[in-house]
């Protein structure tokens, strides 16, 4: 009993039944999965309007059907996968915050359910993705998935996205 | 039947706002000494119709002090009380409290019952004050024998009301003998009399009915008897004030007991007389719950013509053309239900609706009262005449009431008409679209679709203008505030302003009316606090005591310009550059004074000798500015010294659309707002010349002008090697120039614009972004900013 709610304290146990549904994309060798209701459409590339002086992962902004949207290129944010554009190339519209945010990814692979006892903690390591942003790491066969707060991280500042209090 | 009041509130949150804006409109407008009785009774019109509506959706608090504040403006629309200073200040004042009652019932900020009460108290001390007065003048009837009918009955009534107090007190009262003490509360305050009483006192709940005579308001004692029935199971009547809250605007003015009617509840006739009664009545019925007024007006005494009978539609409007010669009328008013069980104001409903056939009847009744009565009628007679005119006088205003009410307009809510616009945007992109794909075919082949698209762009223009004109409103919407903020801080300041308005109707769009009105209001109070000087400086200066600040609003070009003037000192430009020192600015005295009096919009500037709490900490103007800029408006100042001093603000027509010249930089597009480009050209080899190897200035027609090079501010590649390639286009923003180096020009299109920062956020140089004809984004630049750096780069270099 007592082992038991010490694990439990990390992962709310109430709802650990409970599935949610997570988009999983891969960026390089990674494999990653966000909360599928934080995913707005998943579209093809195309040539963004640049923004001058703006960080290098910000690829612009492109019209989505009438919103100005900001497209942000994770590939180049976490150095993984290859940089090229092609029209197989996936961009990932997100709705976060209120916002509307366009992530670029290398593919997206699939949907799957997840409960919350299948989502472990990440260990403690720094690494160019802040474990901060990282809910938990999910083992589904051979693969791992790295779940993500994409909310979090987008609104991060890190980003570059929102303008920061007091910037 | 339950229905849902929640869904009717916004439609009163906006009815009692304006209500209340047209009653400050009003309260400022008024001639102290001499007010207009067509205003008062507008006053009183707006107050009433919160009440009455606060009362039917339940927000009690909200109908309880429109209630004191209507008793108050009744009595001074009737003359009882002459209007005072403070008393417009104390309904200025209770005006602002129920603005942020109102927003507190709309989730915004918080109303402190302190101070609800503390106006109550103020308001119900102005009321009492004269009451006094008047005790020590009961002979003000000859002393004021040319008031308005009306007057007299009015003064009887402050000493004498009759009213008819019917309760069923509840089991708790009866055991503690709550009743008894309630009669011995009501003996103190007055003379009643006990009409009917339970024959088993005591044992079962049963209608007490009580007359009371009093000279105390029903207020005062209806408290007690809620304490002793319970709510809902009591009724005060006042019989002998009833049109005070009625809605026929209070044309007619009631009887005191003495002559007035009293209603008998159960008679279907609706006259009885009150025991010896000497009157000419006029009497209006109205039905109790419709609120549907029937109006049976009497002839002027002593003629013969037969009564008049109106039926009136609405709140009890009646024709002006009929309303010949009306004396005196008794309101016998029903309310409508839902004030009626909320227990405000004092009335007994007439179940009853008066038809019209049984009004004629009615009619018919009161000629003949009319004709006994004028035997017994004496000296009040001469009074009669004198009040007609301010009646009908009151009887057209009632009806432009009416018909102002009544214009053809509605309500729509903000986001609905933004969806629109954004619809017709994006229709308009779409129709942009189309035409240059068909460009694309060659002539001839599809000659009906390039008609048909030639067509469909002149419609979507057409579309797109009238939708727009939907956000547009008169920026009398902002203007209308002014006066009370010339009137308070004048006041707070001891100087004598008048404030003179015009081109009210100028309008604009609704986003830039929200945002504009802050800025002019510094601009004024400013003016006011720097500008007028004070009456005695004024006259030593042989000017006029009384200070001019005029507000001018005017179309010019595709722009709104809005003036702030005043008559005062003007700029004081040898302080100004001295503070501008003190402050470490690059200033000198070659400087134009167009360009030192642009320095008071620099952040932290302040020429006032000490602060008040008006102005003088230097933070504001920077905020005009800033705000204004980011309107996509501009801010100009003229002043002269001792003569006044002038702020032009000029505004874009509208937030969504830009008039814009794309031009072309590498691979991107950008658009430049075409209010600040003033001319473009190609320079020739040598015209570009540097300044410490760093700036460069171009010169154009004998000026130097800072050269921006928008490849190199924006790190993009330009497709010409040598700045003589390019096109410079020369801009002018805040009173500065500037050239802006592009490739070259593309073109000039409306743009809609969007926000970039929705989604993303401000990036410098860019002021938002818009969709070109084929569907990409372009980012509209920012022209001030651009100066700016060119600004910079030249004092870096300098």
């Amino acid at each position: 009993m007592e082992l038991k709610s010490v694990q439990s304290a990390g992962v709310a146990s109430d709802d650990e039944q409970v599935s949610s549904e997570y988009l999983t994309f891969t960026l390089g060798n990674e494999e990653y999965a966000i909360d599928i209701l934080k995913v707005q459409e998943i579209r093809g590339y195309e040539t963004p309007t640049l923004i001058a002086n703006a960080p290098i992962f910000i690829k612009g902004v492109i019209n989505l059907r009438g919103t100005i949207v900001p497209i942000i290129d994770l590939r180049i944010k976490f150095g993984l996968g290859g940089v090229e554009y092609t029209p197989f190339t996936v961009v990932v519209i997100l709705n976060v915050a209120g916002r509307v945010v366009g992530v670029v990814v290398d593919s997206v692979s699939d949907v799957i359910s997840l409960v919350p006892g299948q989502i472990r903690p990440a260990p403690d390591f720094s690494s160019t993705f802040d474990t901060k942003y990282i809910v938990g790491l999910v083992s589904l066969a051979q693969r791992m998935l790295i779940v993500t707060d994409i909310e979090r991280l987008m609104t991060s500042a890190d980003m570059e996205l929102i303008e920061q209090i007091g910037h | 039947m339950a229905i849902d009041m929640t869904q009717f509130y916004q439609v009163f949150f906006d009815e009692s706002a304006e209500h209340l804006a047209n009653m400050e409109a009003l309260l400022l407008e008024l001639d102290i000494s001499d007010p207009d009785p067509e205003q008062l009774n507008a006053i009183f019109r707006a107050a009433h119709s919160i009440k009455g509506s606060a009362g039917t959706f339940g927000f009690s608090d909200l109908a309880d002090t429109t209630h004191i504040l209507e008793n108050l403006l009744d009595r001074i629309r009737k003359q009882e009380l002459s209007l005072r200073e403070e008393m417009v200040d104390a309904f200025l004042e209770t005006g602002d409290l129920l603005k942020a009652m109102l927003e507190a019932h709309q989730g915004h900020g918080e109303v402190g019952p302190a101070s609800v009460v503390d106006i109550c108290e103020r308001l119900k001390a102005l009321s009492a004050e004269q009451k006094n007065l008047d005790g020590i003048n009961s002979g003000s009837e000859n002393i004021l024998p040319e008031k308005v009918s009306g007057t007299e009955d009015a003064d009887e009534e402050l000493k004498l009301r009759c009213y008819d107090v019917q309760f069923v007190p509840n089991s708790a009262s009866l055991l503690n003998g709550g009743v008894a003490s309630l009669i011995s509360e009501l003996t103190a305050i007055g003379n009643i009399e006990i009409v009917s009483q339970p024959h088993e006192a005591g044992e079962a709940a049963g209608v007490w009915h009580l007359k009371l005579r009093t000279s105390c308001s029903a207020k005062d004692f209806s408290e007690q008897i809620d304490f002793v029935a319970d709510s809902g199971a009591w009724r005060v009547t006042d019989e002998s004030i009833k049109s005070a809250d009625d809605d026929c605007f209070g044309l007619f003015d009631d009887l005191d007991d003495s002559n007035g009617l009293s209603l008998e509840q159960e008679s279907y006739g609706l006259f009885s007389d009150d025991g010896g009664t000497t009157d000419l009545d006029l009497t209006v019925v109205e039905e109790g719950d419709g609120a549907y007024g029937f109006f049976v007006e009497s002839m002027q005494v002593g003629g013969s013509k037969p009564c008049e009978v109106d039926q009136g539609i609405g709140y009890g409007f009646f024709d002006a053309e009929d309303a010949f010669e009306p004396v005196e009328a008794n309101a016998l008013t029903g309310k409508n239900g839902d004030d009626e069980a909320r227990g405000f104001g004092f009335f007994v409903p007439i179940p009853e609706p008066a038809e019209t056939e049984s009004n004629q009847r009615v009619g018919s009744q009161v000629v003949e009262r009319i004709k006994v009565s004028l035997e017994t009628v004496d000296s009040s007679v001469d009074q009669k005449p004198t009040a007609t005119t301010a009646e009908r006088k009151s009887a057209r205003s009632a009806l432009a009431a009416v018909a102002a009410s009544g214009d053809s307009s509605i309500r729509v809510s903000v986001e609905k008409v933004d969806q629109l616009i954004n619809l017709v945007g994006e229709l308009v992109i779409t129709q942009a679209m189309l035409l240059q794909t068909a460009s694309q075919v060659p002539q001839g082949t599809l000659e009906g679709l390039v008609n048909g698209l030639a067509q469909l762009e002149r419609n979507t223009r057409d579309l797109q203008e009238s939708v727009m004109s939907i956000r547009m409103m008169p920026i009398s919407f902002v203007f209308s505030r002014f006066p009370r903020v010339v009137r308070d801080l004048s006041g707070k300041l001891g100087k004598q302003v008048e404030l003179k308005t015009s081109g009210e109707t100028t309008e604009l769009d609704k986003g830039l009316i929200e945002r504009i009105a802050d800025p002019l209001t510094h601009l004024i109070r400013n003016s006011l606090d720097h500008g007028i000087e004070s009456p005695e400086r004024r006259v030593v200066a042989g000017k006029s005591p009384v200070g001019t600040i005029t507000l001018k609003a005017y179309h010019q070009g595709g722009n709104i310009v809005i003036e702030v003037g005043d008559d005062g000192a003007g700029l004081h430009r040898a302080k100004i550059l001295s503070k501008a020192r003190e402050r470490g600015m690059q200033v000198s005295d070659q400087m134009t004074d167009f360009e030192v009096f642009n320095l008071i919009f620099e952040a932290g500037f302040s020429t006032a000798d000490e602060i008040t709490d008006v102005s003088g900490r230097g933070v504001g103007m920077d905020v005009v500015r800033r705000n204004i800029q980011s309107m996509g408006g501009r801010v100009e100042i003229d002043s002269m010294q001792g003569v006044g001093t002038r702020i032009t603000v000029r505004l874009p027509l509208t937030l969504a659309i830009l008039d814009g010249m794309s031009v072309a930089v590498g691979d991107q597009t950008y658009i430049l707002p075409l209010s600040y480009v003033i001319e473009s050209l190609q320079p020739a080899v040598g015209e570009i010349k540097t300044l410490s190897n760093q700036a460069r200035v171009i010169q154009v027609r004998g000026e130097y002008l800072p050269v921006v090079v928008l490849h190199e501010m924006f790190g993009l590649k330009s497709k010409w090697k040598n700045l003589t390639q390019g096109i410079m286009v020369v801009l002018e923003a805040d009173g500065m120039k500037a050239a802006l180096f592009v490739d070259a020009l593309v073109g000039q299109h409306q743009v809609v614009i969007k926000s970039l920062e929705a989604n993303y956020r401000r990036v410098p140089g860019i002021s938002g972004a818009t969709i070109m004809g084929d569907g990409h984004v372009a980012l509209i630049l920012d022209v001030s900013s651009i100066a700016e750096m060119a600004k910079a780069s030249v004092h870096k270099a300098a």
